[in-house]
């Protein structure tokens, strides 16, 4: 069985990689989701972009990264660092930040290797074509509802 | 076994040993410059090559590896892994911030006197590593660029470096080889460091210094940072600090009780790790002593290591000797232009490639010299390679493995560090630290 059947939300949710990172943010807001795919022109799938990889960059720069500050408690309530950066993301695509290394399932992906990648990254992962063109985001929910719901028409036969 | 292993090069290449190691030790050293391949590989590889090729025996090889200088780096790397979880780098940060009441300019030559200071006592990318982050988080409260901020700290840490025995890998080096004691660093290299520090803050101030401002809202908030919040562990930072001070103490009076470097760092290491482990259960404190050792820089050990197996190799098979020669032959056997020549030389090379093989390099180099001019007549030869070596790193972009950690940090706060733009700056400043550096050596040595 793959996972062709599961419901998963519409490739018209994406953005173009030369959208800006308030417009992706937005977007999310909007939708109440925290996962948007990026596509060219053609509808081809390049990437990612999330709610967290946004917040990483209104982060000060010191506690980035590997070797970024650890512990930011002798800051005090300096909220003013944070939305400082938003004035940022106006002029920065979502491009420049895009998750690219995500994994990417194949519509007729089997349902156990769906279900590994999901389990191993924790966010809703991009569904594609043979050709690359992105079908949409199949979510953890979206999946163990499935899983449910054919488990109880199972037991009900 | 000796004789058997110079034939197995000439029976098998048909090469005298000399050619062999010139081409292993030329072959080395580009491949590290074009950095395509990591160093440490690199340098592995032509050890194992300067081996199998007969040039030398695995004894050898294992005599020429200086066991001091990697004990004194790897017991430094443990101390400092696990001394910085206490947040006693933020710490000394914040005071030092607040101590100027935030003004910019004063932040500046506050975090670069505390970067010199760190850099004199730790290794170079160490401090970077830790006073990078917390700059970035002040400049960013202030609102102002933080570009003048990581220029300084690179020259901070490599001047602070230039000034003790344990504060840049070519001192530990220069040390570990000639028995020059950390004490005789101290006081032949540090009035420098101090002079070149304060010379450099010069131009410094008239290029950026004067036109920093910032807001008193913004100063407001970074005067009300708590430095008590830094310190994440106060036990640890107590540790810590004991330990690190019986080491410079062990250093300081190494010559008097009779041990190397290598054995007072490595010691302290172990104590520090028995002192962290104590009341803690076995999963506990494997799992502790396990991150810890991983924090060390294997790289960078495995790099030395190779290193003073190839640089071993062309020792023995004499080519260091004939250019100790040709160097003598060239400044005409005078001892002051000899000193003047290692100086700069080891400046401008340090400025464009990793002044760590450079150094490897002209140690037995200027060991060979002592043929001319005496072998208890090589001291101010040996400042005058440190001088060149540790300010040269100041000269470019790739001069020192700091420089390259803060541009990442400058990246990321979006102020990237480009290579031409910075050394048309540092370049100029660096050749500045050299003319003072050759006044000084004329004036104290010549």
């Amino acid at each position: 069985m793959s996972i062709a059947h599961i419901p998963c939300r519409p490739q018209t949710l994406c953005l173009k990689p030369d959208a800006t990172l308030m417009e992706a943010l937005r977007l999310m807001l909007d939708e109440k989701i925290n996962h948007v795919p990026l596509c060219d022109g053609d509808g081809r799938y390049c990437g990612v972009i999330s709610t967290a990889a946004i917040l990483q960059e209104l982060i000060p720069a010191g506690a980035r990264g590997e070797h970024g500050l650890s512990d930011l408690t002798f800051a005090g309530d300096a909220t003013r660092l944070l939305t400082a950066h938003l004035h940022d993301l106006e002029a920065r695509t979502v491009g420049e930040i895009a998750k690219t290394a995500t994994p990417v399932l194949e519509e007729n992906c089997p349902t156990l290797e769906a279900a590994l990648l999901l389990s191993q990254n924790h966010a809703p992962l991009p569904v594609v074509s043979a050709d690359g063109i992105l079908r949409g985001m199949l979510s953890l929910r979206a999946f163990l509802d499935y899983l449910l719901r054919y488990a109880e028409a199972e037991h009900a036969r | 076994m000796h004789g058997n292993a110079t034939n197995l090069s000439q029976v098998i290449f048909d090469l005298s040993p000399l050619l062999v190691s010139l081409v292993v030790f030329v072959l080395t050293y580009a491949l590290i410059v074009t950095e395509k391949i990591n160093r440490a590989i690199v340098a592995l590889l032509g050890a194992g090559v300067m081996i199998f090729s007969g040039v030398l025996h695995q004894s050898e090889a294992f005599r020429g590896i200086d066991f001091n200088t990697i004990g004194l780096l790897t017991g430094m790397m443990v101390l400092v892994a696990i001394t910085q979880k206490s947040g006693v780098f933020q710490y000394v940060a914040i005071v030092a911030t607040k101590a100027v009441k935030a003004d910019p300019w004063g932040l500046l030559v506050m975090l670069a006197v505390v970067a010199a200071l760190f850099s004199a006592l730790l290794d170079n990318v160490t401090t970077v590593l830790l006073i990078a982050p917390v700059t970035l988080l002040i400049t960013d409260a202030l609102r102002i660029n933080p570009y003048p901020y990581l220029f300084s700290l690179i020259f901070a840490s490599n001047i602070g470096g230039t000034a003790t025995l344990i504060g840049d890998p070519p001192n530990i080096m220069i040390g570990s080889a000639t028995g020059l004691t950390f004490n005789d660093f101290l006081f032949n290299l540090a009035p420098l460091a101090v002079v070149v520090f304060l010379l450099t803050l010069l131009p410094i101030y008239l290029i950026w210094g004067r036109k920093l401002k910032a807001a008193p809202e913004d100063r407001a908030q970074v005067m009300a940072f708590d430095e008590r919040e830094a310190i994440t562990d106060v036990r640890l930072l107590k540790q810590s600090l004991s330990v690190i001070a019986l080491v410079i103490a062990g250093f300081v009076m190494a010559h008097a009780i009779h041990q190397e470097p290598g054995t007072i760092a490595m010691f302290g290491a172990a104590l520090l790790l028995l002192l962290r482990a104590l009341g803690k259960e076995a999963e506990t404190q494997s799992h502790e002593t396990h991150r810890t050792f991983a924090e060390v820089e294997w790289v960078t050990i495995f790099f030395f290591v190779g290193l003073f197996v190839v640089v071993a190799g062309v020792e023995k098979a004499g080519a260091l000797s004939i250019l100790a020669e040709r160097i003598v032959e060239w400044t005409g056997g005078d001892y002051a232009v000899t000193a003047f020549a290692i100086l700069w030389v080891s400046a401008i090379a340090s400025a464009l490639v990793d002044n760590i093989p450079f150094v490897a390099t002209m140690i037995p180099v200027i060991h060979n010299m002592g043929a001319s001019f005496g072998a208890d007549q090589l001291e101010t030869l040996w400042w005058a390679l440190a001088m060149g070596a540790c300010l040269g790193g100041n000269g470019s972009l790739v001069g020192a493995s700091a420089n390259l950690v803060v541009a990442g940090f400058a990246e990321r706060a979006g102020q990237p560090i480009r290579f031409l733009p910075f050394m048309l700056l540092a370049f100029p400043l660096m050749l500045a630290s050299m003319a003072v550096s050759s006044v000084y050596l004329y004036l104290l040595y010549l």
